[in-house]
């Protein structure tokens, strides 16, 4: 009974909201990188590539909720927010985290227009190869910062791990 | 779109925080390198952040055009 408390409860939410946060982004990763495979039918990518502006949106209010969970989870577990500067595995984290807001960024400010370029080569507006280009180009320049998002958050959660499993001294659960 | 204008806020607001603890935590020299490089890499977000902005909200005012 000692395990049903409220720390350990918002602890599970904090490491729920990452599993869906990571596993919500490799579905929009794969759904994207699917939309420059010429052998679908048009209608089948421009499917695809609402499903993952729908999908992202989940995605980003999992990612928005995540840092405050985390912050609440930080109070409740150790009374202040001192340890999240004092610990070395806890200042390791924000560093990481810190970049994965950059690609966050990057990702936000360079998404949109895809479902916009797929509608034109559907419609017939322009010319095909020019729209396909901008598409490839858009997906590939997107694919990078998502990959590094993916690898600092899988590495996090490495760190949460093996950070939580350290003596109490060391902050760990 | 809310979700967007919420991004936006927290891009500020959470490395606004970071830096706030950060900096409470000590002078430059009492800290640690990897405290230092923290507040760096929050500073690096919060200028990152503000250009992101900047930049969509300067895409919106010229599609209104």
């Amino acid at each position: 009974m000692e395990y049903l408390n409220l720390t350990n409860l918002v602890l599970w939410i904090h490491i729920i909201f990452v599993v869906i946060w990571l596993g919500s982004d490799f579905v929009v990763f794969s759904l994207s990188m699917s939309l420059m495979n010429r052998n679908l039918p048009i209608d089948v990518r421009l499917d695809r590539a609402k499903l993952a502006q729908k999908f992202d949106m989940w995605v980003t209010k999992v990612f928005l909720a995540t840092p405050f969970i985390g912050l609440t989870l930080a109070w409740l577990r150790w009374g202040s927010f001192e340890p999240l500067i004092t610990l070395p595995w806890m200042n390791l984290k924000l560093i990481l985290f810190s970049i994965i807001l950059i690609m966050a960024v990057l990702l936000i400010t360079g998404a949109s227009g895809t479902v916009g370029v797929l509608q034109n080569i559907k419609d017939g507006e322009g010319e095909e190869e020019e729209n396909e280009a901008i598409l490839k180009k858009r997906v590939k320049d997107l694919a990078y910062p998502a990959i590094t998002l993916h690898i600092l958050l899988s590495l996090i959660i490495i760190i949460a791990l093996v950070g939580s499993q350290m003596g109490m001294d060391m902050g760990g659960w | 779109m809310w979700i967007l204008k919420v991004f936006w806020a927290e891009m500020i607001l959470f490395p606004l925080i970071m830096l706030y603890f950060i900096y409470n935590s000590g002078t430059w020299e009492e800290r640690s390198i990897i405290q230092n490089s923290t507040m760096i890499m929050y500073v690096l977000v919060l200028l990152v952040a503000i250009g992101g902005y900047l930049y969509v909200w300067n895409k919106g005012q010229n599609k209104g055009k």
